[in-house]
C-alpha cells in the first residue's frame, strides 16, 4: 500500500513536471507579451530565461528559428531588466538589460535596440564613474542614425528626444568623473555638434532651439572644452543658488564647480574668468555667509584675485576690456576688504600687530609713483577707499609720511572721482557729494592735526567748512 | 473599341513613366545621402586629425572616433549595396563616394595600427575593397582623382587621397600588402 502511494506520488510529479515543461515556446512567448505589459517584471525575465533555455535545447521548438520571436524575447527581456534595475538600483540587472539587448540587435539590428543599449552602456560609465568608456556613445549614436533613416531622413519628435537624452549623455561623460580627466573631451564635444546639427535639420521650437544652440556653444567654446564648459555653466548656475541662500553647503558646491572649470579652462581669458568668479563668491561669502571665517575666505579671494591679475599681465591682449575691469575691481576689493578687516580687528594686545599686517597686504597693491610716494597698481572702482583705509593704518602706526602719502592720494582721488577741482568746491555741489568728500577731508584734517601739518591745515579748513555747509540738507518744514 | 486600346495605351505608358520617376527620385534620394554621409565621414576624420594634432593619443577615444567613422561607412557601403541590386551595375558616382570612404576608414584603422596590429588587416581590408570597386573603371583611379572637398591635417591641405595615403602611410605597408599578394 505504501509502494503504490510513492508511485503515485511519483507519477503525479513526473505529470507536473511535463505539464509545466509541456508549455511550448508559442505560449510562453504569449505570457511574456501579457506579463511584460501587466508590469510583472520578475515574471518576464523567469519566463525569457524559460524560452532561451529550452531553445538550447536539442530539439527546440520551431519559434526559436523565428528572428521575429527571438530578438523580441531577448527584448522583452532586456527592458524588464532594466525596469528592475531602475527599481533596485543593482549594476548586475543593468549589466544583464545590457546583454539582453545586444543579444536582440545581433539577431535583428534595429535601431531602437541600439540606441537602448548605447543609453544603458552610457548609464553604467556614468554610474562606475568611468568616462573612458564611449562605447554607449556610438552605439546610441548608430541607433540615431538608424531611426534617421527609418525615418526616411527625417527627424520625427521621438528622434528628437533622444538626440536630447544622447546629447545630455555625452556631456555627462565628459565630466565623468569630476575631479579627474579620463579623455580629453574632445569625442564627446563633436558628438553633441553632430546631435545638434542633426536635430537642426528639423523646424525647432523655440525652447528645443535654445536646448541646442546653448549646448552647441558649450560645445565649440574655450577650444572645444566641453568639460570645462559644462563646470562653468553649472558653477555659474550653482553661484545663483548661492546667492538667494548663503550657506557653507552652497558656497561649497558652488566653489567645487567653480573650481573644476578652472581645473579644464584651457584658454587664459577662461582661467582668468574663473578666477575671478571664484574671488566674488568669497568676497560674498564673507559678507553675507553664516558662521564663516572671514579671514579665511579673505585670504581666498585676495589670492584667487592675484592669479586673476597675474594672467592679466602676462595675456592681456587675450583679456577683453570688461573683464579686465572686473578682475581689478575684484582685486583691489579683496584687498581692501582684507585691510578693513586686519585694521578693525585689533585688540588691545595685538594692535600694532595687526596695524602692520594691514599694511603689509595692502602694499600689495601699491607700486612707487615715481615722486618719493606710492600709488596704486592699477584704478579699480573703489580705489579711493583704499587710500583712504591705508591712511588711517598709517595714522595708527604713527608713519607720517605713509599716512600723508596715502590721504594726499586719497583726497585726489575722491575729486577726480567727482570730476571736481579744488576752486569748484566753493561753488555749486549736491549735498551727497559734498557729504562724501567731507568724510575724506576730515580724515585728512585728522592726520594734518596728528602731524601738526599747519601748511595742509591753512588749505583744508575752509574747504571742510564749506563741505560742512553744502551736505547740510534742511528738512522741510511741513506747511501750517 | 479604338478609344478604349488608345486609353489603356495611355495607362500604360504613364504607369511605365511613373515607375521610372519614382525609381530616378529613390536613386536621388540616396545619392543625397551617400554624399550628406561622405561629408560626415570627412568630417569625422578631420575632427580626428586635430585630435590627433593637439592631445596625447587617448586610446579610449581614438576607438571612439574609429568606430564612429566606421558607423557612416557601413551605412554608405549599405546604400551602395542597395543601388548596386537596384540598378545591376551602380553609377560612377556611388562608386565614387563608396571607394573614398573606404579609403578614409583604411586611413583611420591605420592610426592604431601600432598600438592594435588587427587594425593594419581591417585598414589592407579596405584599402584592398576600395581598389576593386575600381578595377574596371576606365576613368582615373580614385586615388589619383581630385577629390570634391578639402582635407586638412595640422596646417596642411590635401586634394587627393594618394597624397593623403603617401603621408600617412610613409614606410607604404599597405603598397606592400598589395605587393605580397601580386606576387
Amino acid at each position: 500500500m505504501k509502494k503504490c502511494v510513492v508511485y503515485a506520488a511519483l507519477v503525479l510529479y513526473a505529470l507536473g513536471g511535463q505539464a509545466i515543461w509541456a508549455q511550448d515556446v508559442r505560449s510562453l512567448y504569449d505570457k511574456v507579451r501579457n506579463e511584460y505589459e501587466g508590469g510583472s517584471y520578475g515574471t518576464v525575465v523567469n519566463l525569457c530565461k524559460q524560452i532561451i533555455e529550452r531553445c538550447e535545447q536539442n530539439y527546440p521548438d520551431a519559434e526559436c528559428r523565428y528572428t521575429d520571436v527571438m530578438k523580441n524575447v531577448y527584448r522583452y527581456k532586456g527592458f524588464s531588466e532594466f525596469k528592475i534595475y531602475t527599481q533596485e538600483q543593482n549594476m548586475d540587472q543593468l549589466e544583464e538589460a545590457i546583454n539582453s539587448l545586444m543579444k536582440s540587435y545581433e539577431l535583428y539590428g534595429d535601431p531602437e535596440i541600439s540606441f537602448n543599449y548605447g543609453y544603458m552602456q552610457s548609464l553604467r560609465a556614468i554610474k562606475l564613474k568611468n568616462g573612458r568608456d564611449l562605447n554607449g556613445l556610438v552605439n546610441a549614436w548608430r541607433g540615431i542614425l538608424g531611426l534617421y533613416a527609418r525615418d526616411e531622413w527625417t527627424v520625427s519628435n521621438d528622434l528628437l528626444n533622444k538626440i536630447k537624452i544622447f546629447i545630455q549623455q555625452a556631456v555627462e561623460i565628459s565630466i565623468t568623473p569630476p575631479d579627474s580627466a579620463l579623455t580629453t573631451g574632445r569625442f564627446t564635444s563633436f558628438m553633441i555638434r553632430l546631435g545638434c546639427d542633426l536635430a537642426r535639420k528639423r523646424n525647432l521650437t523655440a525652447a528645443d532651439s535654445i536646448f541646442f544652440t546653448v549646448y552647441y556653444r558649450r560645445a565649440i567654446d574655450d577650444e572645444y572644452n566641453l568639460r570645462g564648459n559644462e563646470w562653468r555653466a553649472r558653477g555659474f548656475e550653482a553661484e545663483q543658488l548661492f546667492k538667494a541662500d548663503a550657506n557653507d553647503s552652497s558656497y561649497r558646491i558652488c566653489r567645487g564647480y567653480l573650481e573644476l572649470a578652472l581645473r579644464f579652462a584651457k584658454s587664459s581669458q577662461r582661467k582668468a574668468e574663473m578666477l575671478k568668479e571664484l574671488t566674488k563668491v568669497a568676497l560674498y561669502m564673507e559678507k553675507y555667509g553664516k558662521n564663516i571665517r572671514r579671514e579665511t575666505e579673505l585670504q581666498y579671494a585676495r589670492e584667487k584675485a592675484s592669479q586673476a591679475y597675474a594672467i592679466l599681465q602676462e595675456h592681456r591682449s587675450d583679456i577683453p576690456k570688461d573683464l579686465e575691469n572686473e578682475i581689478k575691481k575684484v582685486y583691489g576689493n579683496s584687498i581692501f576688504r582684507l585691510v578693513d578687516y586686519y585694521f578693525s580687528i585689533t585688540t588691545a594686545k595685538d594692535r600694532m600687530n595687526s596695524f602692520y599686517h594691514a599694511r603689509r597686504i595692502g602694499e600689495e597693491l601699491l607700486v612707487p609713483d615715481g615722486m618719493g610716494g606710492l600709488k596704486q597698481k592699477f584704478v579699480w572702482e573703489g580705489y579711493e577707499d583704499l587710500y583712504l583705509k591705508l591712511s588711517d593704518v598709517g595714522y595708527e602706526l604713527g608713519d607720517e609720511k605713509f599716512a600723508v602719502d596715502m590721504v594726499d592720494k586719497a583726497w585726489k582721488a575722491i575729486l577726480e572721482i567727482n570730476h571736481l577741482s579744488m576752486p569748484q568746491i566753493y561753488g555749486s555741489i549736491n549735498p551727497q557729494t559734498a557729504k562724501e568728500l567731507l568724510q575724506f577731508a576730515q580724515v585728512y584734517q585728522q592726520i594734518a592735526e596728528r602731524f601738526g601739518l599747519q601748511s595742509v591745515l591753512h588749505w583744508l579748513r575752509p574747504v571742510i567748512k564749506t563741505l560742512s555747509a553744502r551736505s547740510y540738507v534742511p528738512i522741510k518744514q511741513g506747511g501750517m | 473599341m479604338k478609344t478604349v486600346m488608345q486609353f489603356c495605351w495611355l495607362l500604360l505608358i504613364i504607369i511605365l513613366v511613373q515607375a521610372g520617376y519614382s525609381q530616378s527620385l529613390i536613386e536621388t534620394k540616396f545619392e543625397q545621402q551617400m554624399v550628406d554621409y561622405e561629408s560626415d565621414v570627412v568630417r569625422c576624420y578631420n575632427e580626428l586629425q586635430q585630435f590627433l594634432d593637439k592631445y596625447d593619443r587617448n586610446i579610449a577615444e581614438m576607438v571612439a572616433f574609429e568606430s564612429l567613422l566606421s558607423i557612416y561607412v557601413d551605412r554608405i557601403l549599405e546604400i551602395f549595396n542597395t543601388m548596386e541590386r537596384l540598378a545591376g551595375e551602380s553609377l560612377e558616382t556611388y562608386r565614387g563616394v563608396a571607394a573614398r570612404a573606404l579609403i578614409f576608414r583604411s586611413l583611420t584603422y591605420l592610426e592604431r595600427s601600432r598600438q592594435a596590429p588587427e587594425n593594419f588587416t581591417k585598414a589592407v581590408d579596405d584599402y584592398k575593397h576600395a581598389l576593386r570597386l575600381y578595377r574596371q573603371a576606365t576613368t582615373i583611379p580614385i586615388m589619383n582623382k581630385k577629390l570634391p572637398y578639402e582635407v586638412w591635417i595640422g596646417r596642411k591641405m590635401y586634394t587627393r587621397l594618394a597624397d593623403l595615403l603617401d603621408d600617412k602611410n610613409k614606410d607604404f605597408n599597405l603598397l606592400n600588402s598589395l605587393q605580397d599578394i601580386n606576387e
